[in-house]
């Protein structure tokens, strides 16, 4: 009944659409989650090892080896709260250039609407993000940190992440099945991406450190402004400001404008490659 | 009879001769884009109504574009041109196995496989007992999906899409699989379906199964229609058509 209406529908109406299929996608997160835990007890160690070892890495590496003049102490608490949500954003490029090819016989045999195969990854991958939060919590005890007003706004930046991943992997999907290589290219825009996000370093460290017009450029990385309004949780004085923030809520809208129009208009061609 | 399924001028295209897909890497360092040779309509001008309660069986050689129709009518494939309007919930028993995924357990995938079909939590419990019986998998309720014979998977598949009670069904070659016995099974599910007053589209290349659940048969030759009529009178066009070939 939907099929026909939506190709001319505007982004709104399929949200509500969306909003809908609810039910459908919180079986497919559960599934994904189910699977990803069926095998191995250890499933949640898993996902919470890659960012926790990449932190151990990148914590003897700065704080042992290099003369670090980036980031604020406790380091390693610094690093975790960029690693974690880097660790979601990086989950969700990753997969959705194959979030219509994973379940290619699903979504043929399936009249769901095709959004719902690329949201589904995001809320997966955010369901798997807020698992990994007490990770941040034990780390805060064992260094004697105590937070600030701003993790209330952990939800805040939760929401413009999600709208910045939902609106790059809504593109991504139909472009991973028309283009084969996708994935590959994705691969390396995601390590040009890490080092461009205030992930081992903090957005202020870029403004102190470089001409304003390059400090500018930075904040239309949305995970720029995101990342930072994450970690003022506790490093509250070390925070780049509300501005940014506002900026990179701003692009993630934008992002999510074009993900939709790019999927609308390759949704058709790229089923038929399915 | 109100109109269940209407359409109008529906045509899709595909590409030919295409050996590979496109790379990002073609566009971005050569200047000549492979230019896809050609395309070639799998189906164009199909104009067809069918109204609540008919039983279609779609007749025609291979790439004759059936498949492509049932897609069509089932959401799964997007319209190049014209329109399929649909008027009702679609059972598509189309790749019933699709759904199911290796690594869960026969439950784990009923309820979830159902749920994506959009039955509520209550529907699947209430039908559950009623879908492993039918399908004949009670002992295995708790091994992997995986471990399943292909068999035991199609039963499953079909057990639980022809319970979704959804008013049109569509058929593609499932009844070609299983043993004689599940066979016959099947045979009594669709006749149920019939007289409950669903709309029925059956792909198949056996006439015995078109004779005996169609009323109405649509010949589909290289994508275009070339016969709509009482199932009997089909059946013999294409034949004809398929002897004139022959000599």
């Amino acid at each position: 009944m939907t099929a026909e209406l939506r190709r001319e529908d505007g982004m709104l109406s399929r949200f509500r659409v969306l909003a809908n299929q609810r039910n459908t996608l919180f079986l497919l997160i559960t599934r994904d989650l189910k699977i990803k835990y069926a095998d191995s007890k250890l499933g949640y160690l898993w996902s919470v090892l890659d960012p926790l070892l990449m932190a151990g890495v990148y914590w003897f590496v700065f704080t042992q080896l290099f003369n670090r003049g980036v980031g604020r102490e406790p380091y390693i608490l610094f690093l975790i709260l960029g690693m974690l949500p880097w660790n979601w954003a990086q989950g969700v490029l990753t997969d959705a250039t194959r979030a219509l090819t994973a379940d290619a016989k699903l979504v043929r045999s399936s009249n769901l609407d095709r959004e719902v195969w690329v949201v589904r990854i995001v809320g997966a991958k955010a369901v798997e993000f807020v698992f990994s939060m007490p990770v941040i919590a034990i780390i805060a005890i064992l260094t004697g940190s105590t937070p600030s007003w701003y993790l209330l706004a952990f939800p805040l930046a939760m929401a413009i992440q999600a709208t910045f991943l939902l609106g790059a992997a809504l593109a991504l999907a139909p472009l991973g099945v028309l283009f084969t290589d996708v994935t590959r290219v994705m691969r390396i825009l995601l390590r040009i991406l890490f080092y461009l996000s205030p992930i081992i370093y903090g957005a202020r460290d870029v403004k102190a450190k470089t001409p304003e017009w390059v400090g500018f450029i930075y904040d239309l990385n949305p995970l720029s402004g995101t990342f930072d309004l994450y970690r003022a949780a506790f490093f509250p004085r070390f925070f780049v400001g509300w501005t940014e923030v506002v900026i990179a809520a701003v692009v993630s809208l934008g992002f999510l404008a074009l993900g939709f129009r790019i999927f609308t208009r390759l949704e058709g061609r790229a089923l038929k490659e399915l | 009879m109100a109109p269940v399924i209407q359409a109008e001028g529906l045509g899709i295209r595909f590409q030919l001769n295409r050996h590979r897909r496109k790379q990002i890497r073609d566009i971005l360092f050569r200047h000549n884009v492979p230019v896809p040779k050609g395309e070639f309509w799998a189906l164009r001008d199909i104009n067809l109504t069918v109204g609540q309660g008919e039983a279609v069986g779609l007749v025609g050689g291979n790439g004759g574009g059936k498949s492509t129709l049932l897609k069509l009518i089932a959401g799964v494939l997007i319209p190049d041109e014209g329109s399929v309007t649909v008027n009702g919930g679609v059972a598509p028993l189309i790749e019933v196995t699709g759904g199911f995924v290796g690594d869960l357990t026969a439950r784990d995938n009923i309820t979830l496989t159902a749920g994506l079909h959009g039955l509520s939590k209550q529907t699947i419990a209430k039908k559950f007992d009623e879908i492993v019986d039918f399908a004949e998998v009670g002992d295995f309720l708790d091994t992997p999906f995986r471990h399943f014979s292909s068999g035991m998977k199609v039963r499953l598949g079909f057990a639980l899409v022809t319970s979704l009670d959804e008013p049109i069904v569509l058929v593609d070659e499932v009844l070609a699989v299983g043993d004689r016995a599940f066979r016959e099974k099947c045979y009594l599910r669709m006749e149920e379906m019939l007289s409950g007053g669903k709309t029925l589209f059956l792909v198949s290349h056996n006439e015995a199964d078109l004779r005996r659940f169609c009323t109405r048969g649509v010949y589909l030759r290289k994508g275009l229609l070339a016969a709509d009529g009482p199932i009997e009178e089909t059946l013999d066009q294409y034949n004809a058509d398929l002897d004139g070939a022959a000599r």
